[in-house]
Parts: structure tokens; C-alpha cells; sequence
């Protein structure tokens, strides 16, 4: 797996796909706090949610960052091709750490909230930041080019969900009784957001599951992914 | 007989509507070459990718013999130029494929001297020449010292040398018994490589030909004659390009008047004949020509 996740690093490098969505985090997060003070936790809220958006478009660029022939032959040194995947979607994950840790990080250290942030806060906030991540990474995947007819049908559907997954605490007022049940199914990042905006008054359960419930749903959705990927393989 | 690796039974290939393969049944074992010939969408690519378990069959079975499961080298028709050098690719590919690091060094640095490239060179595979670039292919195939090698159209952007220094190179590894599946256009001037035909058309297969190695000729150090043809034709651009496309190690040379001067050995004469009338060229001359061959 190392020598995997080392190769795609090298590829994704110099391949410079990485730099809009990087960049576009990264001095979206400097913008946002050039305003100050801002709340702590409801902060993070935002940066965890726009890490998720960003985690999404690194993790379809890693996906699909080799030319299929060239993913013919990664697969066949690799042994398999949901080994080959799983590295993608772990790499996309292990690339969008950093920008967690620079979100979590920067107000804190230059002063940008209305008040110091406790280490508790800050601990809680990295997690919530890994497990959007996660999420993100994890849900791109099923958006490749190989499961879908065009690039263009894949996206649109792939924000779509990105919009669904974000608004589904406004889509559960305004679905009509018994149909609420389909926001079950949606990437649960609103449990993180609720559990930030709202975080000296949610209980200690609730702060937990709100970062395992996406970890969880991220850990499902990729091996429910490999698991069809090795049974459909490069058709 | 030699040992089975991989076989398919009664394999069917379907994309969306159209059928790709059908009614597949194929052995290969350890030792033998077999040349996949036909056009373009004919289903050789999908076969080797069958063989490879890169892709799945829509019915029927593929059967990997053996345990441990042979080791399977697969090249495909091109690679994609990677922002980095040859040795630094071979590493990564080695790397992913487990190799042991004390391993791996010298075999790339053997594969590069096998193939005539410098493991020193740090152009960057983008810059790479299609057929630099095909040598980089046959070597990522070639790291593991496969039990059987897949290639796709490994001649297409070789010149002339090169084609002869690979068809060498297969005759070498086919020696220590890997099996090779090349999957062409065109013939292969492999007149030293023992291997059998399978025509693959509209996703069948068909038996094409058996070649025999003149063993005992060779064996005893006595000369064997070559018999080749020199074929005068008048051919015009679009022609040209589709000869040297299905005969890749043929090498026609432009004369003063217009027309194509080309050397082509006895077995590969019939199908390129075949081939030059089919594309609407005019043969001029053939001249039968006699001389000491290889020992």
C-alpha cells in the first residue's frame, strides 16, 4: 500500500491537479477570516463543511488521475484493482489532512476568534475536519468516469449530492412525512455541522457521533466501492 | 505437455449491445507464443485483457492453473508518458508489485540494458518517443520474469531494429518457458520464434497456421538458406502508411520513380501480397532471392 500511495504522490505532484482546489481552501479559509472576531465552533462548522466540498474534487481528481491504460498496468502490479482504489481514496484522504490541520490551525494561532480557543475545541475540531474529509473522499469515488456514461452526467449528479448532503436538515422540513426516511441514505455531514453550530448545548454522545457517523458512512461507501469496482474491473 | 497456466472456457464478451467475444475456449501453456492476428475492433485487445483478469467475461469461465498462480507480465498497445524518468517508473511499478528493493535495482538496470536504453537518462517519460516509450512498456511487463506476457501491439512505433532486437529478446524468454501472447495487425517476421496463428475476426477465433522452428538445421551449426522476396510496388501515401501499419517490421523504402522497394521473407510474403492488392496498391516486380542465413 505504501509503495502505491508513494506512486500516486509522485503522480498527483506532478500532474498539478491538485493546485485549484488547494489553493481555492486554502485562501477561501485566509478570506474568510480576514473578517474578525468570529465564533469558534460554528467557524470550524463552515471550514469542516467547505473541506468536505474540496475533499470531493481532490478525491475525483485522484480517481481519475492515470490514463486507463496506464491504470491496466498499476492494477496488474498492484494484484488487484479495488487494491488499487482503496490507495486512491486513501491518498486523496491523507492529501486533505494538512488543509484540516491549516483550517484548524490559522484562526487559532493568529487570533481570529472572538475568544482563545479551548484544546478540547481544538482537538474535537481536527476530528470533525479528518472525518468530512473522509466523507468527501470517499463518496467521490462512486463519481468516476468509469461508472458513468459522461463526465458531465457524473458531476452534475455528484453536486447534487454535495447540495442534498449539506442542506438535508432544510430538506427534512420541507419533504413531505415518510419521505424523510431518504435522508438516511445522504453522507451524514449535517450531523457534524449541527454538532459545531451548536456545540456547548449538544450532549457528549451526540459531539461523538457526529464524527463517527461520517467515518463510518466514508469506511462503507469505500468498500461497498471496491467491492463492485473488482466485480465490474475495467469493463 | 507442458504445463496448462490459464485457460478460457466458452468465454462470451459482451458491451452494452454488441458481442465482442464469443464462444471463446483458449489454453495456454507454459513455453508456447501465440499470435493473436486481426483488424482493428476485432476483440484481440479484449482477449489479452481477458487472460490478464483485467476485464471480466460476461459468460463463461477463466481458469488460473497453478499455485502459486503464475506470474502474468501485460503491456498494453501504448503508455501514457509519466512526468518521470524510466528507472524512476520501473522502481514504482517493481515497488507496487512487491518486489524486493535488492532485487529490483539490478533489474531494472538489466532491463534497460536489454532494451538499449540508458537507466541514467533523466528525460522525463513525457518526452519520450512512441517507440521509447513502447520499450518502456515491454519492460514494466518484463519486471516480474512472467510466466505469461501479454503484449498489445508491441511492434507498433518500433523501427526495424528494435523490432528484431525484441523478436529476440521473446525468443529468449519464450526459451525459459514464459508463455507470450502477442496480439498484431499484421504478420510478424519471426522466423526463429515457434508459435501458432489464431485469427481473431468479428470475436471468434480461428486456427491460422502452426510455424515449426527448423531445429535440427540449426542445431547441427549447419547454414540455413533465408529465402526472401523483393517486392517493387507503386503505392501512394494512404496505402503506405496501412502496409507499414500491418507489417511493422517491413521497411519500404521510396525509390527515384515513385515506387515502394520492400524486402519481405518467404512466410510473411502471402499475406503482405494479400494485403497490398487489398489496399489498392499495383505490384510492379517479385524477385525470389536466396542467401546464407543465420546459424
Amino acid at each position: 500500500m505504501r509503495a502505491l500511495l508513494a506512486y500516486l504522490h509522485k503522480c498527483f505532484m506532478t500532474s498539478y491537479r491538485y493546485a485549484p482546489p488547494t489553493f481555492v481552501y486554502l485562501l477561501g479559509i485566509i478570506f474568510v477570516y480576514s473578517v474578525v472576531p468570529n465564533p469558534v465552533m460554528g467557524s470550524y462548522a463552515f471550514s469542516a463543511s467547505f473541506l468536505f466540498i474540496v475533499s470531493i474534487a481532490l478525491s475525483a481528481a485522484v480517481i481519475d488521475l492515470e490514463r486507463t491504460n496506464q491504470e491496466l498496468v498499476t492494477s496488474m502490479h498492484a494484484g488487484s484493482l479495488s487494491k488499487l482504489n482503496m490507495a486512491k481514496v486513501l491518498y486523496s484522504w491523507l492529501f486533505t489532512l494538512p488543509l484540516g490541520w491549516f483550517a484548524v490551525a490559522y484562526p487559532a494561532l493568529t487570533n481570529k476568534f472572538d475568544r482563545a480557543a479551548s484544546l478540547e475545541e481544538l482537538l474535537m475540531a481536527t476530528g470533525y475536519h479528518a472525518a468530512a474529509a473522509w466523507l468527501g473522499a470517499s463518496i467521490a469515488c462512486w463519481f468516476t468516469v468509469k461508472l458513468f456514461a459522461s463526465r458531465v452526467q457524473s458531476l452534475m449528479l455528484l453536486a447534487a449530492v454535495i447540495a442534498c448532503s449539506l442542506g438535508a436538515k432544510g430538506l427534512e422540513n420541507v419533504l413531505p412525512q415518510g419521505w424523510d426516511n431518504v435522508l438516511h441514505v445522504l453522507p451524514p455531514i449535517r450531523f457534524s455541522i449541527h454538532a459545531m453550530m451548536n456545540y456547548d448545548s449538544v450532549s457528549w454522545a451526540m459531539k461523538l457521533w457526529a464524527m463517527i457517523a461520517p467515518l463510518l458512512y466514508g469506511s462503507v461507501s469505500v468498500l461497498v466501492f471496491a467491492i463492485v469496482m473488482n466485480k465490474r474491473k475495467l469493463n | 505437455m507442458t504445463e496448462l497456466l490459464v485457460s478460457l472456457k466458452n468465454v462470451h464478451k459482451r458491451y452494452g449491445g454488441s458481442t465482442v467475444l464469443s464462444e471463446v475456449n483458449l489454453e495456454l501453456r507454459k513455453g508456447e507464443c501465440l499470435l493473436l492476428r486481426g483488424g482493428n475492433g476485432q476483440g484481440k485487445s479484449t482477449l489479452l485483457k481477458l487472460l490478464a483478469g483485467l476485464i471480466a467475461p460476461t459468460s463463461g469461465e477463466r481458469i488460473i492453473v497453478g499455485s502459486p498462480p503464475p506470474v502474468i507480465g501485460y503491456a498494453p498497445d501504448r503508455l501514457a508518458g509519466l512526468a518521470m524518468t524510466s528507472a524512476d517508473y520501473l522502481r514504482h511499478m517493481g515497488r507496487i508489485a512487491g518486489i524486493e528493493p535488492r532485487t529490483l535495482q539490478p533489474r531494472i538496470l538489466e532491463l534497460h540494458e536489454r532494451f538499449r536504453l540508458d537507466p541514467a537518462n533523466k528525460t522525463n517519460m513525457r518526452h519520450y518517443s512512441k517507440g521509447m516509450l513502447q520499450k518502456v512498456n515491454m519492460m514494466q511487463a518484463s519486471l516480474r520474469e512472467p510466466d505469461l506476457l501479454l503484449l498489445d501491439e508491441p511492434f507498433s512505433g518500433l523501427d526495424k531494429a528494435s523490432v528484431e532486437h525484441l523478436l529476440s529478446s521473446l525468443q529468449a524468454v519464450q526459451q525459459i518457458g514464459t508463455a507470450i501472447v502477442v496480439a498484431v495487425h499484421g504478420d510478424i517476421p519471426a522466423e526463429y520464434l515457434l508459435y501458432r496463428t489464431l485469427l481473431v475476426r468479428n470475436g471468434e477465433l480461428f486456427l491460422e497456421q502452426e510455424q515449426e522452428q527448423e531445429e535440427g538445421v540449426r542445431a547441427k551449426g549447419s547454414p540455413q538458406r533465408e529465402v526472401r522476396y523483393e517486392v517493387k510496388s507503386k503505392l501512394d501515401e494512404r496505402q503506405v502508411n496501412r502496409l507499414e501499419l500491418s507489417f511493422p517490421a517491413v521497411q519500404l523504402a521510396p525509390e527515384d520513380d515513385g515506387c515502394y522497394c520492400c524486402f519481405i521473407p518467404e512466410s510473411g510474403l502471402q499475406r503482405f501480397i494479400a494485403e497490398l492488392l487489398e489496399a489498392g496498391g499495383i505490384l510492379l516486380s517479385l524477385q525470389r532471392q536466396e542467401e546464407e542465413g543465420k546459424q
